[in-house]
């Protein structure tokens, strides 16, 4: 470590070259839709994007990180959602206000279900999302007065941004979750995410806090939802509790991380445009079918291709003479087999 | 001497299971305690209560003083007891050296101030002998550069009492000894250890005293030499029949 960067408190971690990497990919993004003609719906499209990119990528906080698979992930986008719309609506809070409001709330939220539920690991803990993911849908569509019921809630047209404006929100939104992953991910509190996803026993016989960590996780991860909620309802101008809360919302963020690949930063954000694509594509043509069409892609990639397009990556490197890292795949070494027992 | 780590009347019962029935110790400020009785006879259970992954039933586990028993493990770990597992338990995706820094980060909180951790994370591998596979991952080690990993990562804690649970098991006679040397040199560097061992002269040549465990109750203590003559150590390891006893009584 340089004197300089001791002086500036540069953590080891951040590179350099990483952090003009992202700088020049937000400027990019930011210009480009000045620059390159694209149509309205184009435009929206990639704006909504960067707002799932944000969402997945804070799932994967708790899916890919610490390997808690959340099926229960519409509830903080609804609390969001309907939170900051109420803000706005009843309050007359600026739209990011609302947002924040929002995200606030959903992370309360998930603290509540989430710091008992934690203690449960792998599919005992994805059923128990299931439920909290269901029943809050069902509270949310019996209580008319808060959520305006099955009839939803309509946002004053004219006020907050324009869905021409909500690209550069949803910019934001992306840069911050991505700067987010990358300190999760590399601070030592990543270290202890991937020890307690690993094993959380061990973990904390050497001191790692699982119950805090964890907590924190789901915390973060469920105010960044929740804003994506609040953003969504901004988006749409209209929001009800069938499409904020429905399962297929929940298995939406299953299915972006896991396309993209579980515990990566930038694939997983990639897996947002994909699903997206898909999404446009298969609701345009097949509207009744795509459910099904998803369940038919998640089993297809975890039966072909468990890491996602992160494992494709790796396919293709190692085509090409890459020898991989060993961050992301295990290979046994001879020796390794025979020692172990 | 003082002593670091008392275990007062410490009981742990699983349902009607005795595991541990009112067991009481002393472990003195660098003393290599050994900790030895057949399969069955509760070791572990007493390591998990000591290091507070499971409460006691009735009894504590003092630390200096204080109460580590009945806590959580990693809250322990934070006050300065840890333990490492009979079956290794790396984890296996992260490097050899971050394995280390796992604990080194979450461990005594006085280790924040240690330094680079990297570096201190370095100097322990390089301690233990494992400076080389710095960067590879547990799997590629072999079973005994596995034990030796567990080791460094309790080490790297920063504990000032080290349980270790049958760390040489499953070795050949050239790694046990290189590992039981390594024990001896912890020793040096100021840590208490008490280590559960079925390798009798792996126990008998490094502890100070010895502890024997047998259905959950201390059947004797006292120097290795001791204990090992002791006739309920003989009993409960090899059992009593008419046969022997007979073949006893006729020796003497």
């Amino acid at each position: 470590m340089s004197v300089a960067r001791a002086r500036l408190h540069v953590p080891a971690w951040l590179s350099g070259r990483v952090l003009a990497g992202f700088a020049a990919a937000v400027v990019l993004l930011w210009v480009a839709p000045l620059v390159v003609p694209l149509s309205d719906y184009t435009h929206n499209i990639v704006g909504l994007t960067f707002m799932f990119m944000a969402a997945a990528l804070a799932w994967n906080w708790l899916g890919g990180y610490v390997g808690q698979i959340s099926f229960g992930h519409s509830a903080m986008f609804g609390v969001g959602g309907f939170v900051a719309a109420r803000a706005t609506l009843t309050l007359g809070l600026p739209f990011w206000v609302a947002w924040l409001a929002g995200g606030l709330v959903a992370g309360c939220y998930a603290l509540l279900w989430g710091h008992p539920t934690l203690r449960l690991r792998g599919p005992y803990f994805s059923i128990a999302t299931i439920g909290v993911g269901e029943a809050t849908r069902l509270v949310a569509t019996y209580w008319s007065g808060f959520t305006g019921g099955s009839s939803g809630l309509s946002l004053p047209i004219g006020q907050g941004p324009t869905k021409f404006q909500l690209y550069w929100y949803g910019l934001y939104l992306a840069s911050a979750a991505v700067a987010l992953s990358y300190w999760l991910r590399k601070s030592r509190i990543g270290l202890a995410l991937l020890a307690i996803k690993e094993d959380v026993e061990a973990a904390s016989d050497l001191g790692v806090n699982a119950a805090l960590y964890q907590d924190i996780v789901l915390v973060l991860s469920g105010t960044v939802v929740g804003v994506c909620g609040g953003f969504y309802a901004s988006y749409q101008a209209f929001i009800d509790p069938v499409d904020m809360f429905s399962f297929d919302r929940a298995i939406s963020f299953v299915l972006m991380g896991v396309i993209g690949g579980l515990g990566t930063i930038l694939l997983a954000a990639s897996g947002a445009i994909v699903f997206v694509i898909i999404q446009e594509f298969l609701l345009a043509s097949y509207s009744q079918l795509y459910l099904g069409l998803y369940g038919v892609l998640l089993v297809l990639i975890i039966l072909f291709e468990p890491l996602g397009l992160a494992g494709l990556l790796i396919r293709a490197r190692r085509r090409l003479g890459y020898r991989p890292k060993a961050d992301v795949t295990v290979e046994p070494s001879p020796r390794a087999e025979r020692g172990s027992t | 001497m003082t002593a670091i780590l008392v275990g007062e009347s410490v009981s742990k019962h699983f349902g009607g299971l005795k595991a541990v029935d009112r067991v009481d110790f002393r472990l003195e400020d660098g003393e290599i305690l050994g900790l030895i009785g057949p399969n069955g006879a509760g070791k572990t259970t007493l390591f998990s209560v000591a290091a507070g992954s499971i409460p006691p039933t009735a009894g504590r586990v003092l630390l200096d003083g204080r109460q580590v028993s009945g806590r959580s493990a990693h809250g322990s770990v934070h006050l300065g007891i840890c333990r490492t597992h009979q079956i290794v338990r790396p984890f296996a995706r992260l490097t050899v050296l971050e394995n280390v820094l796992v604990g080194h980060y979450h461990g005594r909180p006085g280790n924040a101030g240690a330094g680079d951790p990297r570096r201190v994370a370095m100097e322990i591998l390089d301690f233990i002998g494992l400076a080389p596979r710095a960067e590879r991952l547990p799997g590629e080690l072999t079973l005994a550069g596995r034990k030796r990993l567990e080791v460094a990562r309790a080490l790297a804690t920063g504990p000032r009492v080290l349980l270790l649970d049958e760390v040489v098991a499953g070795l050949n006679l050239v790694e046990t000894a290189g590992l039981l040397d390594l024990i001896r040199q912890i020793r040096g560097r100021g840590v208490s250890i008490i280590m559960i061992e079925h390798v009798m002269n792996a126990v008998m040549s490094l502890s100070d005293r010895v502890i024997v465990l047998d259905h959950g109750r201390k059947i004797a203590e006292g120097k290795p030499a001791e204990v090992a003559a002791d006739p309920l150590v003989i009993e409960a390891y090899l059992g009593t029949d008419d046969e022997s006893q007979q073949a006893r009584a006729e020796g003497r």
